[in-house]
């Protein structure tokens, strides 16, 4: 029971890291990534194949951030002084493409069969028994240490620009802010959380293939990202929990339809998190998390207007 | 002298605004059929948010508004278009993506959704007398017109489901003054058929022109009212104008005028 | 040659979604991301109209077609009219909400497996080397008449021209008297029908599995941007264009890479032209 707990806390802490990354970029700087997945694979890879051949993790998670943020940056300048769908339909196209790398050029990535037997950090120096734990409290620590950069970070001038950016471009670039730079240097950073929630997704599994990063891990994100509240940091884990309660809760549906077949149930359960993705964007656009933050002060950063868009 | 045809505008203690704030207040005026009344004060009296509200762009947060004897004070721009108002915008008032044709036709078809084929060519005719300069460019694309063009296709546009009432907010706004003339001209030809006009003008020379009455409007409320031809004679309008009081009235800045048509 | 034909009849298939697309950003003002899974829900519609209903195949396209239309204005209803006025941020994430709870749907119904239509095979056509079969002919009469259709219906119709009118001016419009409401159901429906023929002639061409739409979907965007978003007619020069230098690519680099090379067009497009080679503005914030 315990394992299953700690399996269960740890896919949340990492689904919360990759919510950062979307966070920055669509809650602080209103850019829309549909193609999170394929960064968020493409740092899992990184790290994966550099693992794999022997380089220590600490340098192929660093190997995997750093990729992820240029490539990130590379897609957004295409399309960061156009409308946002643009935006939406590069990161999407991205992904695809990398999607087929992934697939096809099995020489470097395993195709289909993906990548196995990755080393696990540090898995030496541990008593195996308590592994999963270290790796739990190891990753909440990293989960600390991004949430308390980032937040620093929209506290700064720079996250203030980046406000006024998404509120009014015009406004911003009357005010002197070079809008170019800001929203692609928003787009990498994000662009980095999601790298590192890939390294750590795939020094957690051992194993990657393509199939764990298809567009369900984007949904997955987005409705963590609304249910904890655009924009607002703190609401985040929440936002993970409560998608990660409505994908384990409805595991036991299986039990309940027993005349459907794997892969119907598991349609079933992605279907459930897309309406509900669907609701929540109807009636809670807000998220869920700002109702129970009713003596918050007016200090956070997310201005009153981020909780209508 | 009266024109047959037009039906009057009548507004009751209108205030609108927006974000709950109250740009006008308390509006009481007529325009009364067939002729033709400016509503004239300085910039940021109003005048804009008066007309949208007028036009039904803006809710009231009270007050009602006539034309003739119907209510139309709940009615949403296109349902006051089949009341028989004609609205031209100041910007963004004709469809650039589609032909002068076309933008005459949907000033039609939507709003006299019973009218034939025959009715439209009639209406067309008409309109086309009134701008003869569109009717050689039919399949012209809006776009590529001049702005005075582009004021005049407005215009157009918004005569062909034949109105009663025709509301303009600032139709000489970055015309030249070629254009001035002849739009304001064409303000009257369509006011000599008949239809009151009720507009607003910042170029108050050119408007009193072609004006039977005049309103003027500053900070959000009514100071006066006078037939076009006294106007600026009154020695109370500048400071009317100006200051929102006059120099010779002793009590409070609020008071209304009126004068006697017979002095016209 | 051969390439080039193939192509031709690809660039059809990516047409008739990206004509879709270019009308509901046009009047809707938003890039509908369920085009993909709209795509794949006309493939299923055709398959139980053809396999499980057992009617002729050119009946199940039109009766998906027209099933099609009812589900869009369905799912306008339900989904994207209570978002309302929401900033055109939540419609982008709605939509990709809607492709996913339509794809997994269509897995829930049908399962993964690789589905066909039943069609008698017959014989292609063989001309010049050149060869064209049955349903490769199919699939061009279809998307011309389409595309012809959608053609009047935007020059000569006054709903085409209250489309037209509400995708350049929507406040001036309702001032004129268009009824939103219509032109919206009007908009989707179109838009539906002609997503349920690519997907129906595709699964006409090929197979019928839950993913045939999304792989298509960089393409269709591909040549909407192409032929100018916004501007139906030019997407269907987009989609030929698109089609036709996939197919060549084929001849340079794995078929698997189809996409990619569409990809990257999109991009050199959105830095050197996103208004597209015949479109017009409205793509800056």
């Amino acid at each position: 029971m315990t394992a299953y707990l700690v399996s269960i806390l740890t896919f949340v802490v990492l689904s919360a890291v990759l919510a950062l990354a979307l966070n920055i970029q669509w809650g602080q700087a209103g850019m829309i990534n549909f193609g999170l997945a394929g960064f968020f694979s493409i740092g899992a890879y990184v790290a994966a194949i550099l693992a794999v051949s022997g380089v220590d993790p600490v340098s192929s998670t660093l190997a995997a951030i750093v990729s992820t943020a240029a490539l990130s940056a590379i897609v957004s300048l295409a399309s960061v002084r156009l409308r946002e769908d643009y935006l939406a339909i590069s990161t999407l196209g991205f992904a695809e493409a990398v999607r087929l790398v992934l697939l096809n050029e099995s020489w470097l990535t395993g195709g289909p069969n993906g990548i196995r037997e990755i080393p696990r950090p540090f898995a030496g120096v541990l008593d195996p028994s308590s592994y999963e734990v270290a790796f739990l409290g190891a990753s909440v620590l990293i989960f600390a240490a991004v949430y308390v950069l980032l937040e620093r970070i929209i506290r700064s001038p720079f996250g203030r620009a980046l406000r006024t950016v998404r509120e009014d471009e015009v406004v911003a670039a009357t005010l002197g802010k070079n809008v170019l730079a800001l929203r692609v240097k928003a787009f990498a950073i994000g662009g980095a959380v999601a790298g590192l929630a890939g390294a750590l997704h795939a020094f957690y599994l051992s194993y990657i293939d393509p199939t764990q990063f298809a567009s369900f891990v984007t949904v997955y994100a987005f409705m963590a990202v609304v249910v904890g509240g655009r924009g607002s940091n703190r609401g985040l884990l929440i936002g993970a929990s409560t998608v990660m309660v409505l994908l384990e809760g409805t595991r036991f549906l299986k039990e309940l339809l027993p005349f459907m077949n794997a892969q119907q149930s598991a349609a079933l359960r992605l279907l459930l998190v897309g309406v509900a993705l669907i609701l929540l964007l109807i009636f809670r656009p807000g998220g869920i998390a700002r109702e129970y933050r009713l003596t918050a002060p007016a200090r956070d950063d997310a201005p009153a207007t981020a909780a209508k868009t | 002298m009266s024109r047959a045809g037009g039906e009057g505008i009548r507004l009751a203690d209108l205030s609108a605004g927006y974000g709950g704030n109250d740009i006008v207040r308390d509006v009481t005026l007529a325009a009364t059929a067939s002729r033709v009344t400016t509503i004239v004060g300085p910039n940021g009296a109003g005048k804009s948010t008066l007309i949208k509200a007028v036009a039904g762009l803006l809710r009231p947060s009270k007050g009602k508004l006539f034309i003739g004897e119907k209510d139309i004070t709940a009615l949403a721009p296109a349902q006051r278009a089949a009341a028989g108002l004609g609205y031209v915008p100041q910007e963004h008032n004709v469809f650039k993506a589609l032909s002068i044709d076309e933008n005459l036709r949907i000033g039609f078809e939507f709003i006299r959704r019973r009218g034939g084929a025959a009715e439209l060519r009639d209406a067309r005719e008409r309109v086309l007398t009134i701008f003869p300069d569109l009717g050689g460019r039919l399949n012209q694309i809006a776009g590529t017109l001049s702005g005075g063009q582009r004021q005049m296709l407005a215009l157009a546009s918004t005569l062909m489901p034949s109105p009663t009432a025709l509301i303009l907010d600032e139709p000489s706004a970055g015309l030249s003054p070629r254009y001035v003339r002849s739009m304001l001209d064409a303000v009257r030809a369509v006011n000599r058929a008949g239809v009151t006009v009720l507009m607003i003008e910042q170029n108050v020379t050119e408007a009193l022109r072609i004006s039977d009455d005049v309103v003027l409007l500053v900070r959000g409320q009514v100071r006066g009212a006078w037939p076009a031809g006294t106007f600026l004679d009154d020695p109370d309008v500048r400071s009317l104008f100006f200051h929102g009081r006059s120099d010779h009235d002793s009590q409070a800045s609020g008071k209304e005028r009126h004068h006697d048509a017979s002095a016209a | 040659m051969q390439a080039l034909l193939n192509g031709l009849i690809a660039g059809f298939l990516i047409a008739l979604p990206a004509i879709a697309l270019s009308l509901t950003y046009g009047v809707l003002n938003f890039a509908n991301f369920s085009i993909g899974a709209l795509i794949t829900a006309g493939a299923y519609f055709a398959y139980f109209y053809n396999v499980d209903l057992g009617l002729h195949v050119l009946v199940s396209v039109a009766l998906a077609g027209v099933s099609l239309s009812i589900l869009a204005i369905v799912i306008e209803r339900l989904v994207y009219r209570p978002l309302g006025d929401a900033d055109h941020i939540t419609l982008l994430v709605g939509s990709m909400g809607v492709a996913f709870v339509l794809e997994n749907v269509i897995r829930l119904i049908y399962g993964a497996d690789v589905r066909t239509l039943d069609i008698t095979v017959s014989r292609p056509i063989i001309w010049n080397d050149l060869r064209l079969n049955n349903e490769q002919l199919v699939i061009v009469a279809v998307a011309v008449a389409a595309f012809v259709a959608v053609a009047l219906v935007l020059k000569k119709t006054s709903l085409g021209r209250a489309m037209r009118a509400t995708s350049d001016n929507p406040s001036l419009a309702e001032a004129r008297g268009v009824n939103r409401r219509r032109i919206i159901n009007w908009t989707w429906a179109l838009s539906g029908t002609l997503a349920a023929l690519a997907g129906a002639l595709v699964a006409m061409d090929a197979t019928v599995e839950p993913l045939i739409g999304t792989n298509y979907l960089i393409s269709v965007f591909a040549a909407t941007i192409v032929g100018g978003i916004g501007n139906p007619l030019g997407a269907m020069a987009g989609g030929l264009l698109i089609g036709i230098v996939e197919e060549l690519s084929t001849l340079a680099f794995p078929t698997t890479y189809r996409q990619g090379v569409s990809f990257l067009i999109l991009v050199a497009m959105l830095f050197l032209r996103p208004h597209g080679i015949l479109g017009q503005a409205k793509i800056k914030r």
